[in-house]
């Protein structure tokens, strides 16, 4: 629900969200055109980071581990990135801190070759 | 029977030789000397320590297992003297060690310059993890510092003491930061971003003398006969490759150790890499000192390996440093050296290469939108070296460039004529020799 307390809703809106939201309890929608527009903007930018993965370039690398110690999930970036290998860890957020943190522009969001690209 | 390696030095150029040569030699004895109590540590990072950007046990990248699964031996001691007609070194305590392949990869330490009161306490270099501590704990006591020297360690210096609260002064004896590598706009860059980090900037500036009391800093005389207070001097004025060892065993030793491209020392038992290793460049016929990090792991990597029975020759890689300065995310790749001396160094300071002084005879292409600056030059073929500050998404495609001699073609024309064009023409020419590079697969 965070995403819905971030737009605005008119009052018509509302009665129509709410009207929706029963149907689907009662009837067991899929989905609904006007959830699926609230929440397009967000979908995207989850796809398009569950697309992509931490692709480092060891070159820049001087082994100072920002990037491990800000991974929410203790994932050892260092290592990867000085190996050089993406992380392709099922377990990577992509949440983006060790790439924005990174103070030599080691790390990127690539989209990744071992993932399907819009599911094909 | 095994062979027995010893490397003394325990930074990126041994371990990266380390690693190599067991992986030539799975049997080899490996030994590596160093004379610094703590493990392998990230000496770049030391900056992030000293910012508290990052705690101390996260400058170690190696977990406390990785050494005995590589099969190193690490010894904590100084070595007084290497002995190469008996293929032995001299522990301090009397202890004798003898080897079949030595590699001196001892490093550079900071220079102090010559002026009263330069060996009060107070007075702070940054070069190990030792010194770093060394700063924190002073800054705890002190309310000011003041910063002199050039390049990035001084930045580096006065960002670490303004992190800690210190009122910080940075001298800088031109009238701009570190004119040799950088030109105008990006100094004023740089110079922005300390600012805003409640830096405060002296140009002009350098000192006479260091005053003190009961011996500790106390304020420091300028040349302009000004008094200012501050309890810690920070210096950063250049390296010396640390050749002591190399000098008493009777190895040439120029500004550091004389290796050919094989890291060779005259003697084929012994071999140098890294910071204090003064490396053939069969390409230019000289013998230059690099400061990089990434350069050093390639030294150590080949180093090793030719240790173990290689003839693998060391082409230098195209110098890139990438760094933050004042906040700024800088790449400084290939020839980028602005033909102008700075007062502020003596030498390369860590983190930098002799390469970036060259002048290239080449013409400058520069585009700047907001805090982003992308200076190309342009050589007669082909790119001979970038600096990229802020926005680092074209970097990786610009040192490839520079790297790889890409021919610049048509394109050259366009850059020169309409600058404006120029991340346009860094996109077409990447896909351009993409495209060539995987013509043959297809």
């Amino acid at each position: 629900m965070d995403c819905l307390r971030q737009v605005t809703i008119s009052p018509l809106n509302r009665i129509w969200l709410i009207h929706i939201v029963l149907k689907k309890k009662i009837l067991g929608w899929e989905s609904s055109i006007l959830l699926k527009s609230l929440f397009e903007k967000d979908l995207r930018r989850q796809q398009a980071l569950a697309d992509a993965c931490v692709t480092p370039n060891a070159a820049r690398c001087v082994q100072c581990g920002i990037c491990s110690y800000n991974c929410p999930l203790g994932l050892d970036v260092r290592s990867h990135a000085y190996q050089g290998i993406p992380i392709s860890n099922t377990r990577c957020l992509t949440c983006g801190e060790c790439v924005a943190r990174c103070p030599r522009g080691v790390l990127s969001l690539q989209r990744s070759a071992h993932l399907p690209v819009n599911g094909k | 029977m095994s062979r027995s390696y010893v490397i003394i030095g325990f930074g990126i150029a041994g371990l990266s030789a380390a690693r190599a040569i067991r992986e030539q030699d799975p049997d080899g004895e490996i030994t590596i000397l160093t004379d610094e109590r703590a493990s392998f540590y990230s000496r770049p990072g030391l900056a992030y320590y000293l910012t508290g950007t990052i705690p101390e046990q996260q400058l170690f990248p190696l977990n406390s297992g990785a050494a005995s699964d590589l099969g190193i031996h690490g010894i904590y001691a100084h070595v007084e003297q290497v002995s190469p007609a008996q293929h032995s070194i001299s522990l301090e305590g009397g202890k004798r060690l003898s080897y079949d392949r030595l590699l001196i990869a001892t490093g550079s330490s900071a220079l102090k310059p010559d002026i009263p009161g330069i060996d009060l306490q107070g007075v702070v270099t940054l070069d190990t993890l030792d010194d770093a501590r060394h700063i924190l704990k002073l800054t705890r006591r002190a309310r000011s510092g003041v910063v002199i020297g050039g390049g990035i360690t001084a930045v580096e210096i006065a960002e670490g003491f303004a992190a800690n609260g210190l009122k910080t002064h940075y001298f800088m004896r031109g009238d701009r930061f570190w004119p040799r590598v950088l030109n105008e706009e990006e100094s004023r860059l740089v110079e922005d971003g300390m600012r805003h980090e409640k830096i405060i900037l002296h140009h002009n500036t350098s000192i006479q003398r260091v005053l003190g009391k009961r011996g500790k800093v106390q304020a420091v005389l300028t040349s302009a006969g000004e008094n200012i207070k501050c309890q810690l001097l920070g210096v950063a004025i250049g390296i010396r490759p640390n050749v002591g060892l190399a000098r008493t065993a009777g190895l040439a030793v120029e500004r550091g150790v004389i290796v050919d491209e094989f890291f060779h020392t005259e003697r084929p038992d012994i071999f140098a890499a890294g910071d204090v290793a003064q490396v053939f460049d069969p390409q230019t016929g000289d013998y230059r000192l690099d400061s990089l990090w990434w350069q050093a792991q390639h030294q150590g990597r080949i180093a090793g390996g030719n240790m173990t029975g290689l003839q693998e020759p060391y082409i230098r890689s195209t110098p890139l440093n990438v760094t933050r300065v004042g906040g700024v995310v800088t790449s400084i790749i290939g020839a980028v050296g602005q033909g102008v001396e700075s007062d502020d160094l003596v030498s390369i300071v860590h983190g930098d290469s002799e390469n970036w002084r060259y002048h290239a005879d080449s013409i400058v292409v520069e585009r700047q939108e907001g805090v982003n600056h992308l200076r190309l030059v342009v050589g007669e073929r082909s790119l001979v070296g970038a600096i990229i500050m802020g926005d680092q998404a074209l970097a990786d495609a610009v040192h490839r460039l520079v790297r790889d001699r890409t021919d610049l073609g048509r394109f050259r024309q366009i850059l020169l004529q309409s600058p404006e064009k120029s991340i346009e023409v860094l996109t077409a020419l990447t896909q351009q020799s993409l495209q060539q590079r995987l013509a043959p697969v297809q």
